[in-house]
């Protein structure tokens, strides 16, 4: 009798299993972003604890269920060919939690100035380039924590580390034919010397020093 | 019929008031797909200030089950488990409330101030309240989350910046600071640690440098490893912690300390809460997580790892400065934080 009751939960407990499966359930990469409400809305949990309903596209603002693909959305540096590029151990283990993508777009997460989070669609997902740091190029624009660096030179738009006094650290800066720049401001070499080591050898590589 | 197995370790022996911690269990055995007998199992505790969230279960051998315990009131309280009516094992719990063990929504308070200071003060550019050296603010201001006190810590509103209080480093060292938190009440016990042994020749690859970028690659080489521990140093500094986490109950150990002689001033965190047989310590300072994070045996190493980068920073410093005559001390001071 025991057995009968054994074999009738397990079936019944495997067509569970499977309707479930079957009927519509998201598969979701990182199950700590994107969250269904007991109403059927997906939402993205940011870091800090913030809830976001919409995408901010080109022209409108749509439900994150049109624009995301949960089964491949996450964070820009849980990709592993992307979390190489960071190129700066900090980021290892610190990090960065403003790029996000998934198969088709990158995403840009901003904090308006009333702290209100906002998820922008960017670009496609093969049309970005990260090269060092928290710095990105999207064809013709550099961005620094998805700031724009105003007048940058696309073309020769590079970056470094180097250290600078009393910080574990070591700090990515960029570099472009005409400027150094911490973050997404210019700043002067008299600054730049002031602030930062570095091997000013390997600095003429890429600055006309 | 079989034994009940604990599933958790010696740590679980002291648990914190007010906090549902969960514990499991396993009804020795092996499971019978077919033809295995139900056994009863009923669990009960004596002391009315514990609460149990599962009181019985009926389960074959092999099969693991599980309850919160959470007790209102400090004192001993056996747990008692019985099997088919006979009780099979009686484990002692001890419910403590420390000063100096955090609880959780103590420990959020303080890491999400410094979460929110590391981006302000990684910013570009930072606003004019993080342009300096900030490790000594950004503690402090973990601190005064932590401890609910904005009047006697470095401690700054957010979005405006404005300071809360008086309260400055104006000629002051962390040293300074950490007596003041011992004469306020604020601080467990501390320690001076002086268990470090400097590598002479790395710092002379710094000391001896033909100029300031040469020394400054030196600095970058030698970083990590210029700083080693003395014979008995990490022996010591490993028994210092477990002394000072052991017999209490589960939850979060905050130090504030300083290394390289007030060179560089950091927050270290334990946490014996989130699992609780591999307890975690992590070392935080103004820029967010350090290198120097991971399990509660590896503490010496990331105590070791701060204070040869710092030391490293300050030979550079001195190299700069044309002051090579002499070296820093490396000694390390930690307060061990308590509520008053």
């Amino acid at each position: 009798m025991e057995n009968k009751t054994k074999i009738r939960t397990s079936i019944s407990l495997f067509i569970f299993i499977f309707i479930s499966l079957s009927c519509n359930n998201v598969q979701v990469r990182n199950p700590e972003l994107c969250f269904k409400t007991n109403e059927g809305d997906w939402h993205i949990k940011t870091d800090d604890s913030k809830w976001i309903k919409e995408v901010i596209t080109d022209s409108e603002e749509l439900p994150v269920s049109e624009i995301i693909d949960f089964r491949t959305f996450d964070y820009l540096y849980k990709y592993k060919d992307d979390s190489i590029k960071f190129n700066n151990t900090f980021y290892s283990h610190n990090p960065s939690k403003v790029y996000f993508k998934d198969k088709r777009f990158l995403y840009f997460l901003v904090n308006d100035s009333s702290g209100d989070a906002l998820l922008y669609k960017k670009c496609k997902s093969n049309e970005y380039e990260l090269i060092g740091g928290e710095y990105l190029k999207i064809f013709p624009n550099v961005y620094w924590q998805t700031k724009k660096i105003n007048n940058a030179d696309y073309q020769t738009f590079k970056t470094m580390n180097v250290s600078q006094n009393k910080s574990e650290w070591e700090i990515t800066i960029g570099i472009d034919k005409n400027n150094i720049y911490y973050g997404a401001d210019i700043i002067t070499k008299t600054i730049f010397e002031t602030l930062y080591w570095t091997n000013k050898d390997s600095l003429k590589i890429h600055y006309h020093y | 019929m079989g034994n009940i197995i604990k599933d958790f370790c010696k740590r679980y022996d002291i648990l914190p008031l007010n906090t549902p911690v969960l514990l499991n269990f396993k009804l020795d055995g092996t499971y019978k797909r077919i033809g295995g007998d139900n056994h009863t199992v009923t669990l009960s505790c004596s002391n009315r200030s514990v609460s149990l969230t599962t009181k019985k279960v009926i389960i074959e051998e092999g099969w693991s089950f599980k309850t919160n315990i959470q007790s209102s009131a400090a004192g001993n309280a056996t747990l008692e488990i019985s099997v088919d009516g006979t009780i099979n094992t009686r484990i002692l719990f001890r419910f403590l409330e420390s000063k100096d063990v955090f609880k959780k929504d103590r420990y959020d308070l303080l890491m999400d101030e410094l979460k929110y200071v590391a981006p302000e003060v990684n910013n570009s550019p930072p606003h004019a309240e993080y342009s300096g050296n900030y490790c000594m603010g950004a503690s402090e201001r973990g601190l005064s989350e932590l401890l609910g006190d904005t009047t006697n810590f470095y401690a700054v509103e957010r979005i405006t910046h404005k300071h809360k209080n008086s309260v400055g480093f104006s000629g002051k060292s962390a040293v300074d600071r950490g007596k003041k938190f011992q004469s306020l009440g604020y601080t467990e016990k501390n320690h001076h640690f002086k268990g470090w042994k400097i590598i002479h020749a790395k710092k002379d690859l710094i000391y001896n440098a033909k100029d300031d970028s040469e020394a400054e690659t030196q600095y970058s080489n030698v970083k990590y490893d210029i700083v080693d521990f003395n014979a008995t140093g990490k022996n010591t500094l490993t028994t210092l912690f477990d002394n000072d986490i052991n017999n209490k109950e589960i939850g979060y150990h905050i130090y504030y300390f300083t290394v390289t002689d007030g060179f560089h001033t950091l927050l270290l965190i334990i946490d014996t809460l989130t699992d609780p047989c591999n307890p975690k310590y992590e070392i935080w300072d103004q820029h967010g997580l350090t290198s120097s994070h991971g399990l509660l045996a590896d503490i010496a190493e990331g105590i070791r790892r701060q204070t040869s980068w710092t030391f490293a920073n300050s030979c550079l410093n001195r190299y700069k400065t044309k002051k090579t005559k002499y070296y820093d001390s490396t000694d390390t001071y930690l307060w061990k934080i308590k509520q008053k």
